[in-house]
């Protein structure tokens, strides 16, 4: 199913939660939808189940309306399945229960006989490792657990577009990664079109097809993780997503310049980074160099051992902060003078 | 392309109709009767706009008294609840004192006795010729005996709340103070009372207010010994019917809602920033080790549990048993012609059938009511249902024989050769004004406990509002929303001061039938018919635990 969100906009009591938002989600693609909190990530989620209704815009699902500022079809009536960031599993049904729950109640269920419904549960629950454990209630199980049931239930009905709300948030270090993995197979395996929304980088740019990064109630780009993570469309995508230095100085053309006249090629570094006067570059590809040999100088601040690495702070003498990774058998102390070398 | 007229589609605009339209009717419903007695004290014989019967009271005398009494009674009926209540709350939250169950099922008792059979029971026990008489002397139609009633029925209400607050009070802020070198009475008055306060005060305003509320005590033991209060003044009053008796009992009535509002606004005073500051959880543990005292404590509690909540009822079944009045109940005396009598009695089996039936009826009636505005206010977070939680609320915190009389007013004329008045519907009506705003906290409660997601998950799996509400929503509030209904039920059965003024002929009640016996002198039969009603009690408790305990060996099997 491709769903489409035309201009939307949301409001709450005078809080503009969603600002002129376009999205088109083809058929069988996942994507992330990436902002901090409070960017209206889950806004827009909710909308796309249902749960809200648009203040402006409209949203598509396979070429019907489904929402517009005057109208919506109610969750129930919409082809989704979702997956609720606290699991939101029934704590009076069993594991088995839960997954039949849809495919009793849904008008998109193609499982109609009982016999169907049984086998599709077992195939699900199988799918997800939790076959052994049909009859247990969600108080019987852990948090992984809890989670597999979740994704299995939203699984059930084949739905034409799958929501996932924040659904590894709850989970400890070492289970994210492993769900992380797991929910990439199922994608694999069972193919369908997933929207998945999640505040952690590593999560989009690991799983997504495509990543669209919010902020403000506002889309800031939208691209493949590749595209994110190397050509950031503006300062914000450049900081939350790939994590760059943004160097204050001034563009003459497409060279940047810093320092006392450091001069940077800044080719294909998009419109906006110009107007803020803003050079985006990640912390491995600047390096320090002798102070005499770059105009761009500063001390050191401070140094954070990493391992195979060593992060270095240098406040610059121009007021810029700039973080930059080195050798960790490198001289480091700090108030050192170094300079800083682009490329 | 499709438009989503063709879909079906909710149109989330007819929403705010219905939401007035049914702001209209619980407007009607709850708060214009009470609007409708304001505007009759100030209606004057000729009709228009008068101060008259302001005038009249303030010239009466006795009126004076009335307030003194009600204030005096009620004043130190909540402060001797209060000391029971807290005392019984301390020992059963903190010592590790042995049959804590039964001790806390028996403290519990009178909350679904209803209060009337309680005095009469007491009225038994304390009869010239019954041995406690002759021991104590002790003069139950006095104040001190309303008092004493009083405390008996309300006890438990302080109790409770108490228990559950002090559960909640984090061990380590007392054993701080213990470090800090304050000892057992100390640690007490210091930590533990100051952040009882706001429970405290909240708890004796209910005890206040439904003293203010009781009608069955204070018609019992009061008209008797000639002490009139509030509400039984504004009985005599009504049923007086004079030309002005229904004007001259609404103002009195005002005057009654204007006490129970300085009582609200004196308690919301006092609880004003205490904090709340306790956990969640309740502490199951105990908190103070009893050693030797444990027994000398566990005697006197189950003393006074023998002497208050067991004893009078023995005592009413002896009196059920024996054949007249003042004759000593002895084994040669006992006869069982007061059941015969009861039962063969129309009335009796009328009233029964009547409670039953409004019981039944009114909490079905409160819940839909309750859970539905409940439910919009709660989740769907609309501000009209807001607005009608606040009407729903309100007639529940005026007392009852207000309402009564309001109903009385608004509802005798008749409609179009129609009226509910004089029949069993207008005593349904009462019951749903003074009711609805129990389930509808119980389920508030519910909701607030309920995650969203649970419905939206429903929801989100495709499933209509019917299975929604089937499958999810009533299954997970269903513990809050039952013991709302339960309470309902209760309370209704419970119910006489708005019965005592609304019932007719054929529509009488339980409490009614108990209340015309006791004024007419028949305590026996009076006692037979609570005897009997006590069974039925007991017999529909057991039925309640039984399917618990059936429902839960179930689920296990499942």
């Amino acid at each position: 199913m491709s769903t489409i969100a035309e201009h939307l906009n949301m409001e709450f009591n005078g809080y503009q939660a969603l600002k002129d938002v376009n999205l088109e989600i083809q058929k069988g693609e996942f994507i992330a939808i990436l902002g901090p909190s409070g960017c209206g990530k889950t806004t827009l989620l909710r909308l796309l189940a249902g749960f809200l209704k648009p203040t402006a815009g409209r949203i598509l699902m396979d070429g019907m309306v489904v929402a517009d500022s005057n109208c919506m079809i109610e969750p129930n009536r919409r082809n989704i399945g979702m997956v609720f960031q606290s699991y939101a599993l029934w704590p009076h049904m069993t594991v088995e229960q839960q997954v039949r729950f849809p495919m009793e109640y849904s008008r998109f269920s193609g499982f109609r006989t009982d016999r169907e419904r049984k086998e599709r549960a077992e195939e699900l629950l199988k799918l997800v490792g939790m076959d052994g454990l049909k009859n247990r209630y969600p108080s019987e199980l852990s948090g992984g657990q809890k989670q597999r049931v979740a994704i299995a239930r939203a699984l059930a009905n084949e739905p034409g577009l799958l929501l996932m709300d924040e659904p590894l948030s709850n989970l400890d270090a070492e289970l994210k990664i492993e769900m992380r993995r797991e929910i990439s197979r199922l994608h694999k395996e069972v193919g369908g079109t997933i929207l998945y929304v999640t505040h952690d980088q590593s999560e989009a740019l690991g799983m997504a097809d495509r990543i669209v990064v919010m902020s403000q109630g506002r889309i800031q780009q939208i691209g493949t993780p590749r595209e994110i993570f190397h050509k950031p469309a503006n300062a914000f995508v450049a900081k939350f997503v790939g994590q760059s230095n943004l160097i204050r100085g001034q563009w003459e053309e497409n060279s940047f310049i810093c320092g006392k006249g450091e001069r940077v090629d800044g080719t294909g570094i998009p419109e906006s980074f110009h107007k803020d006067s803003l050079f985006p570059v990640k912390a491995d590809h600047i390096h320090l160099v002798p102070a005499g040999r770059s105009r761009f100088t500063g001390k050191i601040r401070e140094m954070e051992y990493q391992g195979f690495q060593m992060k270095v702070i240098m406040n610059m003498d121009d007021g810029n902060v700039v973080q930059v990774l080195v050798q960790p058998e490198m001289d480091c102390r700090e108030g050192m003078e170094y300079g800083i070398a682009f490329g | 392309m499709k438009t989503v007229t063709d879909a079906k589609a909710e149109r989330t605009d007819r929403i705010p109709i219905w939401g007035i339209l049914g702001a209209a009717a619980a407007f009607m419903l709850f708060l214009w009767p009470l609007l409708y007695l304001f505007r009759e004290a100030f209606i004057g014989m000729d009709g228009g706009f008068s101060l008259e019967h302001f005038r009249e009271l303030a010239g009466d005398g006795s009126f004076g008294k009335v307030i003194f009494n009600s204030l005096l009674i009620n004043t130190g009926a909540t402060l001797l609840s209060a000391a029971l209540g807290i005392g019984f709350a301390y020992v059963m939250a903190y010592t590790d004192i042995p049959l804590k169950k039964m001790i806390h099922t028996l403290l519990l008792l009178p909350l679904v006795i209803p209060s009337y059979i309680v005095t009469l029971a007491w009225m038994q026990m304390f009869l010239k010729t019954s041995i406690f008489y002759r021991i104590t002397h002790f003069e139950l139609y006095s104040y001190a005996g309303i008092i004493l009633m009083f405390a008996v029925c309300q006890y438990p209400m302080v109790y409770l709340l108490c228990l559950s607050h002090f559960r909640k009070i984090p061990r380590e802020l007392e054993q701080a103070a213990d470090i800090s070198g304050c000892g057992r009475w100390k640690r007490f008055t210091r930590i533990t009372m100051p952040l009882t306060k706001g429970t405290l005060a909240n708890a004796m305003l209910l005890v206040f207010l439904s003293c203010l509320d009781n009608f069955g005590i204070v018609a019992f033991i009061g008209i008797p010994a000639n002490i009139q209060v509030l509400s039984t003044d504004i009985y005599k009053t009504i049923i007086s019917v004079t030309d002005n008796s229904f004007s001259l009992a609404a103002v009195k009535a005002i005057v009654l809602s204007a006490v129970a509002l300085a009582i609200i606004l004196l308690a919301r005073k006092i609880s004003e920033g205490t904090q709340a500051g306790g956990s969640e959880k309740e502490d199951l543990m105990p908190r103070i080790i009893l050693n030797k005292w444990k027994y000398l404590i566990l005697a006197a509690m189950g003393m006074f549990l023998a002497l208050v909540n067991v004893i009078p009822f023995l005592t009413l079944i002896t009196s059920a048993l024996t054949k007249a009045k003042g004759v000593a109940f002895s084994l040669e005396t006992a006869s069982l012609a007061n059941f015969d009598k009861v039962l063969h009695n129309s009335k009796c089996l009328n009233g029964l059938r009547n409670s039953i039936f409004l019981a039944v009826v009114a909490a079905l009636v409160c819940g839909v009511i309750g859970v539905s505005i409940s439910y919009f206010g709660e989740r769907k977070h609309s501000p009209i249902a807001r607005q009608m939680q606040n009407m729903i609320t309100f007639p529940y915190s005026i007392p009852g024989i207000i309402l009564g009389l309001s109903l009385i007013l608004t509802y005798a004329r008749s409609f179009h050769g129609f009226t509910i008045y004089g029949t069993i519907w207008i005593l349904l009506l009462s019951y749903v004004i003074r009711f609805t705003s129990v389930i509808l906290r119980s389920s508030n409660t519910a909701f607030a406990q309920l995650d969203a997601a649970m419905e939206e998950a429903a929801q989100a799996s495709g499933a209509g509002t019917e299975p929604r509400w089937r499958r999810v929503i009533l299954p997970l509030t269903s513990g809050p929303i039952a013991s709302g209904l339960g309470l309902v039920m209760i309370s209704s059965l419970m119910e006489l001061t708005t019965s005592s003024l609304l019932w007719s002929g054929g529509s009488e009640t339980v409490g009614v039938v108990i209340f015309n016996f006791t004024s007419a002198g028949m305590s026996n039969l009076a006692s037979a018919y609570s005897s009997l009603i006590l069974l039925l009690l007991l017999a529909a408790a057991g039925c309640v635990r039984l399917t618990g305990v059936l429902w839960k060996a179930v689920r296990k099997k499942r």
